[in-house]
């Protein structure tokens, strides 16, 4: 079963190998995400952020090593109904979006919501409505994800992703191809999500000044480690980790946007 | 008019539990017309999403029945939502770009109009494509041709054919031996089964089979790839980079299948004949007859007729199949709309080429 109690973790990877079809990206990732924080994963181009994401989430098995999610364990057999309802307990926005193209912004965002929150159609189509509201996309609830721009499609696939009001959000690169005032704005909804509802959110993302922003902690992967190199808040990273890279990623990246 | 006071107490932890639960004792069913009702939100420590949508769903629903609600106490964490629905709400009402009118309803005298248009253009850009392809084919002979690309597309559409063709082959063979071998006994010509099936084989059925295979492995194949290249925009980086598709993309395509197919019906016609003497043997009629029956009945003029026409059903099923490749959509349905377009196209155009060849054999005189 899911754990209420409000120590464990939100999710526990332990001692993960991580990658594909017997090929190590990583030998030995440990990370502990407490309930209700906003974590950032970064790390260098290829590294396995995106790969570890999809351990996580169930998608890929890791190739050795537990993951628990809210105190139950992925990578364990366990039973359909107990596989579902650890998968409702987290929402996933994916890099592209991943909208169906075939159904309206609107119906993307009820899909969940009528599968799976057992509550009546009119409820759920507010409950969608107020999503696309929260995202800023209420005006285009009947619009085609075809006639979205990338940004649009993102913010719509953040609506779809909490739509179930799920402990957990999964965010893969939420910034990428947004202008920073979206950029700036999706970053305020997903602070005030996290404080209001508790959820804990999880990002995938390079962005400095979303990581800057909102979050409560970063955790640098590192290929030549096999794993966590340091993890600690922004500040910490920026000025006193002892990891040479890390300082100069954090201001590497400030020099640039400058 | 009924003017009842009700109240509605909601819980401390407003989610979708506790809103299945409020609806499972029937909280939308309470709802009288002209009631006047109170929303107590004071106990409200937490609310999620479903637990926002519900109030404002039983209010509006209230409302909607004449009757009045009053929200009360209600905490920062709720108002917050329902406020920022509210004001989205009005946003989207006054906002005129946001209404869009829609287009007028067209009659089916406008609907038939417009998709004449569509299909007489569909087909002017089809034959804009075919001019392209064989201008493109001039290239064949200099460095622009690909010729890696045009090798592996060979081996895919076949050398890698060559086993179903076969087979295929094989069993019509065998199939069409037999079933005029046991009429034709009763009249005492089953010796001319051999005769038959080489005719059947070598002037028509080997080069048709194999043609209609080709559309359906090959002509499948090629949209399906381009299709998918144009939904991944490999297509657009291309025509950015400055390169042509047809030459980068369709000419090594469109080779391939060319020499591919005439290959392929000659091993589809062996085949069928090896099938056909094995149907003889059984009959008790020896090699020697059947190749005899063939030598009589089958010119080489029927054999190079057909490899004639396998050349341009080849050219055709390959460049059906690019063509509608690079027409794809974008969308997730369109490669499949693509595959099956090339597939019943190239089924379709093969049938009319077939017609237009036996008129043109006929007045040959082959």
């Amino acid at each position: 079963m899911i754990s209420d109690d409000k120590t464990t973790p939100a999710i526990l990877c332990r001692h993960v190998a991580s990658g594909y079809n017997g090929n190590v990206l990583m030998r030995d990732i440990n990370l502990r995400i407490e309930r209700g924080e906003i974590v950032f994963i970064l790390g260098g181009s290829g590294c396995g952020k995106s790969t570890l994401l999809k351990h996580i989430i169930g998608q890929v098995p890791p190739i050795s090593g537990e993951i628990h999610i809210l105190g139950r364990e992925m990578t364990g057999v366990q039973s359909e109904a107990d596989y579902l309802q650890t998968l409702r307990s987290f929402g996933v926005m994916y890099q592209s979006g991943a909208l169906f193209g075939n159904l309206s912004v609107l119906e993307n965002v009820l899909l969940p919501l009528q599968e799976f929150s057992g509550l009546p159609p009119a409820v759920c189509e507010t409950a969608a409505r107020m999503r696309l509201a929260q995202v800023g996309l209420l005006s285009r609830a009947d619009a085609m994800p075809a006639e979205l721009s990338g940004g649009q499609k993102k913010r719509a696939a953040i609506a779809r992703a909490m739509a179930l009001d799920p402990p957990i959000l999964f965010l893969d690169e939420p910034g990428a191809g947004l202008d920073p005032i979206t950029s700036a704005s999706l970053d305020a909804l997903i602070r005030r999500l996290s404080r209001e509802l508790g959820m804990t959110v999880v990002i995938i993302s390079h962005e400095l000044a979303s990581i800057e922003a909102i979050a409560d902690r970063a955790i640098y992967l590192e290929r030549r480690v096999g794993g966590v190199l340091d993890q600690g808040s922004p500040h910490y990273l920026k000025t006193q980790s002892p990891y040479a890279e890390i300082r100069a990623f954090f201001n590497r990246q400030s020099e640039v946007s400058l | 008019m009924n003017e009842q006071q009700q109240t509605l107490h909601l819980p401390p932890c407003l989610n979708q539990c506790a809103v299945r639960e409020m609806l499972g004792h029937g909280a939308f069913s309470l709802i009288q017309p002209g009631d006047a009702w109170v929303i107590d939100a004071q106990a409200v420590s937490q609310c999620d999403g479903s637990g926002a949508a519900f109030v404002w769903t039983f209010r509006s629903q209230i409302l909607a029945c004449g009757g009045t609600c009053e929200l009360r106490d209600v905490p920062e964490v709720l108002a917050r939502q329902l406020d920022a629905y509210r004001v989205a709400c009005e946003r989207v009402a006054t906002d005129t770009e946001a209404h869009v009118p829609s287009p007028p309803k067209e009659g089916w005298i406008t609907a038939l109009g417009r998709s004449t248009c569509e299909k007489v253009s569909d087909f002017a850009g089809a034959l804009a494509f075919l001019g392209e392809v064989i201008l493109t084919l001039s290239l064949i002979c200099s460095h622009h041709f690909r010729k890696a690309d045009a090798l592996l597309a060979f081996v895919r559409c076949g050398v890698q054919a060559v086993p179903v063709v076969s087979l295929i082959g094989f069993l019509l063979g065998l199939i069409l031996a037999f079933q005029s071998a046991v009429p034709l006994q009763m009249f005492g010509a089953e010796g001319f089964v051999g005769g038959l099936v080489g005719i059947a084989l070598v002037r028509e059925l080997g080069l048709i089979i194999t043609a209609i295979l080709m559309a359906g492995r090959t002509a499948s194949a090629f949209a399906a790839e381009l299709g998918t290249m144009k939904v991944n925009e490999e297509i657009d980086a291309l025509e950015t980079m400055g390169l042509k598709p047809v030459r980068f993309l369709v000419l090594p395509r469109v080779v391939a299948g060319t020499l591919a197919l005439p290959l392929l019906s000659l091993f589809a016609t062996a085949s069928g004949l090896v099938g056909g003497w094995f149907v003889m043997h059984i009959f008790g009629f020896s090699v020697t007859y059947f190749v005899d029956q063939l030598q009589s009945f089958v010119s080489f003029g029927d054999l190079l007729g057909s490899e004639c026409k396998a050349i341009v059903f080849g050219f055709t099923v390959a460049t059906v199949g690019c063509r509608f490749g690079l027409m794809a959509g974008r969308d997730a349905g369109a490669v499949g709309s693509a595959t099956t377009s090339a597939v019943v196209t190239g089924i379709v155009l093969l049938a009319v080429l077939e017609g237009v060849f036996s008129v043109i054999f006929y007045a040959m005189g082959w």
